[in-house]
This record gives structure tokens, C-alpha cells and sequence, in this order.
């Protein structure tokens, strides 16, 4: 037993060595959804794991009221949040926030279904020549540019399973665009997992998580009307959801029966 | 520990075994290794096909460095392996179908490495400081049929189900073409018609002001939409035509059309409406005639208004308009805009409207005061004709950079003819009542943005307005106002008040340092009302007395030169807003009695303070101090006849009047908290009012304006609302009180104590649910009471139930149902009910919906109301719109 473990450790130590580097990559997130939002989001990439980190941008928090219009806007304080996918244990761990509070989120590896441009289409970012790939996720249909010759299946948040790092990727409505703007191969910064412990959030499943959005939106939603003069509707579609998943497979499945 | 492994490996071999046989078509496999023939895991293999860019399949190696890579057809490919730290391997594979291959590979170290590559990319959308163009060409996918089409593409427009724009979470000002609009908030009806192809570029503007050189200088958050059009576009009529109709019911119609045309050269826009659903078809078209202006810019002369004294339909019930107003609506608008040269704009509105109105009502009048006591009954039955023309020029011309000129001219012509048949206490009579208003305004408007933070605004206005009304009643009804010896057996009066008005105004803006705004405003405002009046008492068409108090001929003349200064100052928490106005008056007063002339000069201060002590709690308060002037209605000294009833005539004299005004506001609680609350104080003093000198005799009643001094109004208002999580509703119970003490005279009394307090509690419970229906149930009472030598009281209930039903996306329903309660009214008839109910269907996106409205389905006929006053008690019934079935198709073309 104790050899076995020091076999594991000589493994582990082995391992590092033959692949010290990871690749580093900064993309620029343009949110359109929340007044065109720019954030910043680094992805660490491993072999086999990828993190990614979306820096909070805070210009635009606060509440706005105009009377012109007699809407009244609520911009949450936001923070860092940050996804993590794992091949080698076939999971996402995700850390996210509801009113400034963090959780980590442990799914499953969620299904992604490319499919690859059957055109002869490529276009160069910079000096990558990448390729054109689909992706129906969560609500929203994807356009991926990735290339090949960056050997690793990631992309920038939850995105994995193409043949190559994705340079640019973005739904068709535009809502959320992620593009490379810097590629490194440092010699440290490992992909570091820890960082997802210290972020001191609660665990919690993605369908508890979602539900526990809905109802704070819900709550939101009941404290505005409280306030609105008899007659007053809430715009259809006013509660839809902006967030990068508009549909999970638990909630689509309810649908189909 | 290698029984955990059990399990994975025996889902590994299924997944082989399954997609071998599932998949029994060409595959290549194998297995891929580094210099040392140690397994790379993770290895990406693709394969394209010779001289190709586009990837044919891939797959990932296994822990053991093998892979499976099925192909779908034959051809000559590459066959890559890439993997982080080797280098690319690349093999020749020529593939037949069904055959299976082996590709093993090893992979060399890859020993060069870019430290750092930085990325520069095309942004999809040029961001300019506070200007956002979008090529729309790079966001249409073709489908989109309208504008509102093409906004949905559009990253960072939100557009919501029914058509209301937002930029991020904050709806738009307005939806412009070409810089030019004619459509303010209802901007929905060129957004959901114009056709989405003619459109180039998109702009959003954040930070908007409707006059250009005051960016960045108000202090504004406005956002706004331009559209600009294709050169090369032509002219083309499209819109929308919705037409409803009555079924199950008696003939009752609604019909709406909007039609448009834009080129880069000239802009169309014509509106029609025919109703006799209660509407008022001006409304539609409220905002193209007067834009609000909020903001006090070139604002100079906005409330001034010749005045009539005469009303016949003034009493209406506490009811939705549309409930009681019997009418039949036509109005046709035309609107276009001229775009001269690039810097010179034309804008030209017109509208006709022409309106009948038919309104009924019964009131009981029960008198009592001062040891009077009797009861007048009145059956009234009113039916007005309508004609309103209008037509607004604007002319805009851009100077330079910093420098716009514009002249806006309005002309207003309205024709109103109203006959009553009226019985008051079993004596019939008619009366008839034609009106004329003549309106013209013209307006002048320079700016100059001289330095990057300061501008000045030259503004000069010219108003002339007439309003005579003649006024015929064929039975005379004061027997005892006729002097000893004569005989009247009807009565007409005349009467017209000509204002004539002219200002000049200096706007100056100052925005410092951390927003901080200082403004202020120099100016000069002429006023001239020559009003006149004449009472005749007639016998057969001839005047048989015509008495000299019960006629006017006034002059009647106000010069103001002002300064108002305004400063916004924030201070960490708080904000103060300080406000000083500087006033010199002439004023000129002529009458048959006085030849008066006054020249007064006065201050009015004012003072707002808000403070943010944290996130829950927010404290303002305001004070100010106002002294106001007499207006022509307060300065006459004739009576003159303002209902079938009534006499009414001013001081004869020019008067300033002295308040002061308190508030206080509280409030508890934010958009998270479950709890909140708000209080509000609010306490009016007045050291001088207008009040009354009343004589009241059952036929007739006479007011006369005195002035008094001390009057008090204190008002009162809190609010708490809670959440409850469990039930997803909200629960607000809401009260306000307000109190008032002041002096009349009433047939010769002495000045006598009026106190009226008003108490009005609610409750009101409103769901959120997510589901298909929401509700909203509530209750409000309002409780009176007048106290005199007596009391008079009463207390009043509405009590309604809303319920919101969404079937699906295209199908939708509302329901309202209200209840009324009068207590001063017998049991029998102090009930009323209401039930209106409505949906909307989408037949065709965007194309065509059909709706059902039903109101009144409960068929009331007639509303019984209560009133109380510092003399009387009155029970007044309304004539009701009887149930109606209105079913509505709207058709875009």
C-alpha cells in the first residue's frame, strides 16, 4: 500500500515534469445582454482541465430610476465567477454568486454536440488558421472558431470537445461574444483547482442553483409590482432569462412531455 | 482499489462494443506515443480531406493513448495528431468505405514555444464614447420583415414581446429616423412597421438631450434610437389598419390606421381614427402636438391660456372616462418632415378632429347651511359638437457645431356647439352654448454652446388666444334679479377673453466639477387680458335689461422681469438642490370700478435636501416659499353666469397671496428587503387664499372671491408592504389622511369655520407567479367628512379583482372586475358592479392579431355617485355605455 502510494506520487511528480506548461488565454466577453458589459476572462488550460475565470465588472451597478420612461433599473454588484471542466472526472465545477453570496456548483459533464462546418471555411485570428464549428447548448446555438494546432479541447467558460482551442465563440442572438486577445504558455500557473476552494461558497447542485435564482428573481419581481399602480402588467418576457444558459436539460425534457 | 475501477472500465469496453456495432462503418484507429513510446493521452485527432481546410472528424486519445476515429465517407485525407507540448504529426490516408484502418503515431517534443502572442481582432460594433453605430447589414440574417425584426438581431437591444426597446435594461427615448421623429414613446408604431430592409445603420445614444448642444451638460440618462435609411431606398407606403367592431351588441366601432413614407428627403406620417367606443382621439396623436418638455428648457410661456368661465359637462363621474362618454370620434392627422440641406429641417403637423359627445346625468342637491335647508332636482341631458384644426410648422437650422436655431409656429382653431335639455325642479328647459378658441404660438430658439461646459439658450415666444362664448338659455330662470316692472322670459351672455402674451428669455447652464450643475435664467414675460362680458335677460329675442354688475370690461396687464437661479450641488450622501426666483411685477388692472397700477417686487425661495443615510433608510425634505399673483380669473368684478345656476365674479382688484410649504419623506426599506415602508408629511400654509362669499338660493347661487387670511392643509401618507415568500404575493396596506381648515361666507354669515378631513385606507394583495395566471385583488375606502355648524360625512368603497391569464406566447386574456359603493345612497341602489374582459390572439406574427374586448358585461346602466360639500349633500346618476362586444382584427401592410 505504501509503495503504491509512492508510485502514485512518482506518477504525479513525472507527470509534472513532462508537462510543466499550460496555455494561458485572455478573451474579451462582450455581454450585450447587460449594456454591453466588457469583461475580461482568462482561461487556464491543461491537457485534460480547463479554468476559466470571468472578472466582475462593476461600472454599470447601482439603481437607476428615470422618470421619463418610469422605469426603474436594478444592476446587481457583481463578482468573479469562474468555471472549471474536468475530463478526467467527467465534471463542471462552477462557482457562481446570487446576491453576492458564492456557491459551487458540481455538474456532470454536460453534452456538447458540435457539429462541424461542412464548408470550406476558415478564418485567420491573427496568425491561427481555425476552423468553423456549431454548437447547440442550453438555449442558445453557438458559432466556435478554433484551431487545431492549440491541442487542447477547451475554449473560455464551460465551452470543451473540439478538436483545438477556441479563438472566438459566440450565440447566434450576439448576446455573448467571447474573443481571444492573448495566448501564453507560462511556465508556472498551473491550473490551479484550489482556487475554486478558497472562494468560500456553499456546494450545491446546478438544479438547485437555477431554482434558487428563479425564486430571488421572482421576489425582485413581486417587490417591484408592489409599487406599480393597479393595471400594471409585467412585459412578457420581461423574466426571461439573460444568463449564458436559457434552458436546462432537466427543464427541456419537462417541456417535450 | 482497483475494484473502483471496475465499473469505468466496464463502461469504457460498452462504449467500444456499442459504437463498434452501432457504427459499422469506415474507421481508422490506433494508438499515439512520445519519443519514449509512453501513451499520450488527450491527443487530438482529425482528419480533413487532401487540399481542405474544413475537418471531416476527430476524437480525443484514451488514457492509453488509443483512439477510434469513424469516417463517413471515402475520399484521401490527412490525418493530423496535435497535442500540447509535441509537435503536429501528419499522415496520408487514402479510406474506401467499410474498410478499417490503423494509424499509430509518435509524437516529437515540441521545443519552441511563443512565450506570449497578443491577439488583435475586428470589434463587431464601434463604440464612440456615448454613441454606439451598428451596421445593421452585419446583423440581418435576412428573414426580418420590419424594423423591430431587425432590433431583435441586434446585440444589446432587448426587445420585450410586445415592442417596448431597451439599450441593456433601460427603455429608449424615443426610435428616431434619419435624426428626425415623429413618434416620441410611441415609437412601437414605426418600429413595428417600418420595413426592416430599408434601414443602413443603427445608432444608440446614451446620455441623450433632445437639443444637441446640451450633451453631456444636462444631467441626463436618457437613451435614444436613430435609424439611418438606405440612400438608395424609395419612398413606399406601408402601416397598420386595425379595425373593431361591435358584435352581440349595438353598433359600436373602432378603426385605427397609420400610414407612413420615408425617404432621405421627406417623411410622411398619416393617422385616422373613427371610434364611438368613448375615446378620444386626440389622444392618440397628444404627443406629436405637445411634446413634454419637462426639463423647463425654452419653457417660457408653456401655461399660459386664455380662460372661460362658462362650463356645461363639468361634473363627471369617478369613473373610467370611456364608461360614460357617449361619442363618436372622427380624426385624420397628416405629419411630414422636410430635410432641406443637411443642416436645415422642415417639420410640418396638421390635424383634424371632429367629435360628438352625448353625456346624461340626475342629481338630487340637498342644501344644508346655516339654517337653510331645501333640495333641487336636476335631469340633464347634453349633447356637444366638436371641431378642432391644427397645424404646428418647425423649422430647424443647424448653424455650426455649437451653434441651432429653431422656429416653431402653432396654430389652433376649435369649434365647440353644446345643446342641453335640461329639467331643474320640473321646469324644462334648453340651453345652447358655441365656442370659439383661436390659438397662435410662435416660438424662437437660438443656442450657443460657447465653451465645452457652458451654454446659452435665447428663447422669445409670441402667444395670442381668444375665447368667446356665447351662451342661450330659453327659459329664464331668476325671477329675482329682474328689476321691479319687468318680464324676461329668457337669457343669453356673451362673453370673450382676448390673451395676448410676449417673453423673451437667457438660459445659462454651468455644469462644474463632479456634475455639479448651476443654471440660471434672466427674463421677461408680458401678459395682456382684455376680457369682457354681458348678461341679457330677454323677452321675445329683445333685451329687456342687460345689468351692469353682471357685465365685465376688464384690461388687464402683468410684467414680469425675472432672474431664477438653480444650483445642484452632491455632497457625498446628500444632494441639495437650491433654487432662488427674483421677481419685479407691473401690473395694470382696469375695471368699471378701478384704474389700478402696481409694481411689486419678490422672492421665491426654495430648498430640496436628500439625504441617503445608508441603503435602507432615505431621508428628503423640501421648503419654499411662494408668493403668486392674481390671474385674470381672480381680478374681474362683474359676475358672470358659469352654469345654468350660478354667478361667479373675482375681487376687482390685483392681489398677491402669500404660502409656504413644508415636506418631509421617509422612506424604509430597498428593492431587496422583504419589508418596506414609506411616510410622507406634507403641511400648506397659506397666510392669504381665495375664498367665497356665497349666496345660495334654490334657483340660483352667487360666488364671490374674498380674500382671507390663514388657511391650513396638512396631509399625511404611509405605506407598508410585505412579501410573503411562501405564497409569492405581496401585501401593501396603504392610508392617507389630509385635513384643511378655512373661513367662508355663505347668505351673509359670518366668516364661518369649514374643516375637511379625508381618510383613505387601502389594502391590496398582488401575486407574482410565474405561471399562466396572476391576480391583484384590492380595496380602498375613502371617507369624508365636512365640518361646519354641522357634519356632513359619507364613505365610499371600490373594491377590485384583476386576474392576468397568459395561455400561451400568442394568446393572452385580462380580466377586471370592480365593485363601487356609496354610503350616503339608499341600500338598494349604492352597489354597482363592473366586468370587463379582454384578450389578444396573434394570428400571424407580426402581421395579424385579432382581439375581443367585452366591457360592461354586467350591463349597468346607470352609476349613482355621492358628493359632499360645505353646504350641500348631492346624489348624482350617470348614464353608463350599455355591455358592448368589440371584436378587433389589426393588419399590417
Amino acid at each position: 500500500m505504501k509503495n503504491f502510494a509512492l508510485a502514485i506520487i512518482l506518477l504525479f511528480v513525472f507527470s509534472a515534469n513532462a508537462q510543466v506548461k499550460n496555455v494561458v488565454i485572455e478573451y474579451n466577453l462582450n455581454a450585450s445582454n447587460e449594456n454591453y458589459v466588457q469583461k475580461k476572462v482568462v482561461t487556464i488550460c491543461a491537457k485534460n482541465t480547463s479554468l476559466s475565470k470571468t472578472y466582475a465588472n462593476n461600472a454599470k451597478a447601482g439603481i437607476q430610476t428615470d422618470e421619463n420612461t418610469n422605469s426603474i433599473n436594478v444592476t446587481e454588484k457583481e463578482i468573479d465567477t469562474y468555471e472549471s471542466v474536468d475530463l478526467v472526472n467527467n465534471r463542471v465545477i462552477a462557482i457562481d454568486n446570487i446576491k453576492n453570496k458564492n456557491f459551487k456548483i458540481t455538474e456532470p459533464l454536460p453534452v456538447m454536440d458540435w457539429k462541424l462546418s461542412k464548408d470550406n471555411e476558415v478564418k485567420k485570428i491573427d496568425t491561427f488558421i481555425c476552423s468553423k464549428a456549431f454548437l447547440s447548448f442550453r438555449g442558445r446555438n453557438y458559432i466556435a472558431w478554433y484551431t487545431p494546432y492549440i491541442a487542447v479541447p477547451f475554449g473560455p467558460w464551460k465551452f470543451y470537445g473540439l478538436p483545438g482551442l477556441i479563438l472566438e465563440i459566440y450565440d447566434t442572438n450576439n448576446n455573448y461574444h467571447w474573443t481571444v486577445s492573448k495566448i501564453s504558455y507560462p511556465l508556472t500557473n498551473n491550473a490551479d483547482l484550489t482556487v475554486l476552494d478558497k472562494q468560500n461558497a456553499k456546494d450545491i447542485t446546478l438544479k438547485d442553483f437555477v431554482e434558487e435564482i428563479e425564486k430571488q428573481k421572482q421576489i425582485m419581481y413581486a417587490r417591484i409590482m408592489k409599487v406599480m399602480p393597479r393595471g400594471t402588467t409585467m412585459e412578457k418576457g420581461t423574466d426571461n432569462r439573460t444568463s449564458v444558459e436559457l434552458v436546462y436539460e432537466w427543464e427541456a425534457e419537462k417541456k417535450n412531455k | 482499489m482497483s475494484i473502483k475501477h471496475i465499473p469505468i472500465i466496464f463502461f469504457l469496453l460498452a462504449q467500444i462494443i456499442t459504437t463498434s456495432s452501432l457504427y459499422s462503418q469506415t474507421s481508422v484507429t490506433g494508438v499515439v506515443r512520445d519519443k519514449d513510446s509512453n501513451p499520450i493521452s488527450f491527443t487530438n485527432v482529425f482528419i480533413k480531406l487532401k487540399s481542405s481546410n474544413s475537418i471531416k472528424a476527430y476524437t480525443r486519445t484514451s488514457k492509453d493513448g488509443s483512439y477510434v476515429l469513424n469516417i463517413e465517407e471515402p475520399g484521401s485525407y490527412e490525418i493530423s495528431f496535435t497535442a500540447l507540448l509535441y509537435k503536429e504529426a501528419l499522415f496520408q490516408i487514402s479510406v474506401e468505405t467499410g474498410k478499417k484502418y490503423v494509424q499509430n503515431a509518435i509524437l516529437q517534443d515540441e521545443t519552441t514555444f511563443l512565450d506570449e502572442v497578443v491577439i488583435k481582432t475586428e470589434k463587431p460594433i464601434t463604440v464612440k464614447s456615448d454613441t454606439i453605430v451598428i451596421n445593421a447589414k452585419a446583423f440581418a440574417q435576412g428573414n426580418e420583415t420590419v424594423v423591430e425584426d431587425l432590433l431583435r438581431k441586434i446585440p444589446g437591444l432587448n426587445i420585450s414581446e410586445n415592442g417596448t426597446i431597451k439599450v441593456g435594461n433601460k427603455e429608449v427615448e424615443k426610435v428616431m429616423i434619419a435624426g428626425d421623429d415623429f413618434f416620441e414613446h410611441g415609437y412601437k408604431l414605426l418600429t413595428k412597421n417600418l420595413n426592416a430592409s430599408t434601414v443602413d445603420k443603427i445608432e444608440i445614444y446614451k446620455r441623450y438631450s433632445n437639443n444637441r448642444l446640451l450633451k453631456n451638460i444636462e444631467n441626463s440618462d436618457k437613451v435614444a434610437i436613430n435609424l439611418t435609411l438606405k440612400d438608395d431606398i424609395k419612398s413606399q407606403w406601408f402601416g397598420n389598419m386595425s379595425v373593431g367592431y361591435g358584435v352581440a351588441s349595438e353598433n359600436r366601432y373602432d378603426v385605427r390606421t397609420n400610414l407612413m413614407s420615408f425617404d432621405k428627403k421627406a417623411k410622411f406620417y398619416l393617422l385616422g381614427n373613427l371610434n364611438n367606443v368613448g375615446v378620444d382621439a386626440v389622444g392618440d396623436i397628444d404627443y406629436i402636438i405637445r411634446p413634454v418638455n419637462s426639463d423647463g428648457i425654452s419653457s417660457i410661456g408653456d401655461d399660459e391660456n386664455s380662460e372661460t368661465l362658462l362650463s356645461l359637462d363639468s361634473s363627471k363621474p369617478n369613473l373610467k372616462e370611456e364608461r360614460t362618454n357617449f361619442n363618436n370620434a372622427e380624426l385624420v392627422s397628416l405629419n411630414s418632415i422636410f430635410t432641406i440641406t443637411s443642416k436645415i429641417k422642415l417639420k410640418i403637423i396638421g390635424f383634424f378632429n371632429s367629435d360628438k359627445n352625448d353625456f346624461y346625468r340626475k342629481a338630487i342637491d340637498e342644501y344644508s347651511f346655516e339654517n337653510t335647508m331645501f333640495s333641487n332636482f336636476e335631469d340633464y341631458n347634453l349633447n356637444k359638437k366638436k371641431k378642432i384644426g391644427f397645424g404646428k410648422i418647425n423649422f430647424n437650422y443647424d448653424i455650426s457645431n455649437n451653434e441651432s436655431f429653431e422656429y416653431i409656429s402653432k396654430y389652433s382653431s376649435e369649434i365647440r356647439n353644446t345643446h342641453t335639455n335640461l329639467i331643474f325642479n320640473e321646469e324644462k328647459s334648453r340651453e345652447k352654448l358655441h365656442e370659439e378658441t383661436e390659438f397662435i404660438d410662435q416660438k424662437a430658439v437660438y443656442t450657443n454652446r460657447f465653451k465645452s461646459n457652458k451654454v446659452l439658450i435665447f428663447t422669445g415666444r409670441l402667444i395670442s388666444e381668444k375665447t368667446p362664448q356665447n351662451y342661450y338659455n330659453n327659459v329664464f330662470l331668476f325671477e329675482d334679479l329682474l328689476p321691479d316692472g319687468t318680464n324676461a322670459d329668457n337669457l343669453a351672455q356673451n362673453s370673450n377673453d382676448q390673451m395676448n402674451f410676449f417673453g423673451f428669455e437667457t438660459h445659462f447652464f454651468d455644469k462644474k466639477e463632479k456634475g455639479n450643475l448651476l443654471e440660471f435664467k434672466a427674463g421677461y414675460e408680458n401678459r395682456r387680458d382684455y376680457f369682457n362680458s354681458k348678461l341679457e335677460f330677454l323677452e321675445n329675442n329683445n333685451t329687456i335689461a342687460s345689468p351692469a354688475d353682471y357685465s365685465n370690461q376688464i384690461k388687464f396687464g402683468t410684467q414680469d422681469l425675472y432672474f431664477k437661479s438653480k444650483y445642484n450641488y452632491f455632497f457625498r450622501k446628500f444632494v441639495i438642490e437650491a433654487k432662488v426666483e427674483l421677481h419685479q411685477l407691473f401690473s395694470d388692472l382696469k375695471t368699471s370700478e378701478i384704474d389700478q397700477n402696481n409694481n411689486n417686487f419678490f422672492i421665491n425661495p426654495s430648498f430640496v435636501l436628500s439625504w441617503e443615510i445608508n441603503k435602507n433608510n432615505k431621508v428628503s425634505t423640501s421648503f419654499s416659499y411662494n408668493t403668486t399673483n392674481s390671474k385674470i380669473l381672480d381680478v374681474y368684478n362683474g359676475y358672470v353666469l358659469t352654469s345654468y345656476k350660478s354667478f361667479q365674479k373675482g375681487t376687482g382688484q390685483f392681489n398677491q397671496l402669500q404660502s409656504q410649504v413644508l415636506f418631509v419623506r421617509y422612506g424604509l426599506g430597498n428593492w431587496e428587503s422583504k419589508f418596506s415602508s414609506n411616510a410622507s408629511i406634507y403641511y400648506y400654509k397659506n397666510f392669504d387664499f381665495f375664498s367665497t362669499n356665497s349666496e345660495i338660493q334654490p334657483s340660483y347661487s352667487k360666488l364671490e372671491k374674498i380674500i382671507i387670511k390663514n388657511r391650513s392643509m396638512f396631509r399625511a401618507d404611509a405605506d407598508i408592504s410585505y412579501f410573503f415568500s411562501s405564497i409569492k404575493s405581496n401585501l401593501k396596506i396603504d392610508a392617507n389622511y389630509s385635513k384643511s381648515n378655512y373661513k367662508n361666507i355663505v347668505n351673509n354669515s359670518e366668516l364661518r369655520e369649514v374643516k375637511s378631513e379625508v381618510l383613505v385606507p387601502g389594502i391590496q394583495m398582488r401575486s407574482n407567479f410565474k405561471g399562466f395566471l396572476n391576480y391583484h385583488i384590492g380595496s380602498k375606502w375613502t371617507i369624508n367628512k365636512i365640518t361646519t355648524s354641522i357634519v356632513n360625512k359619507n364613505t365610499d368603497n371600490l373594491t377590485f379583482f384583476d386576474l392576468l391569464l397568459s395561455f400561451t406566447k400568442d394568446f393572452n386574456a385580462e380580466i377586471q372586475a370592480e365593485r363601487y359603493y356609496f354610503g350616503n345612497l339608499n341600500v338598494q341602489d349604492n352597489k354597482y358592479y363592473f366586468l370587463d374582459i379582454s384578450s389578444n390572439y396573434k394570428l400571424k406574427k407580426d402581421k395579424v392579431s385579432l382581439s375581443l374586448s367585452a366591457n360592461n358585461l354586467f350591463n349597468t346602466k346607470t352609476f349613482r355617485q355621492t358628493y359632499i360639500s360645505d353646504v350641500l349633500t348631492s346624489k348624482t346618476e350617470y348614464r353608463i355605455l350599455p355591455r358592448y362586444i368589440l371584436f378587433k382584427i389589426d393588419y399590417r401592410f
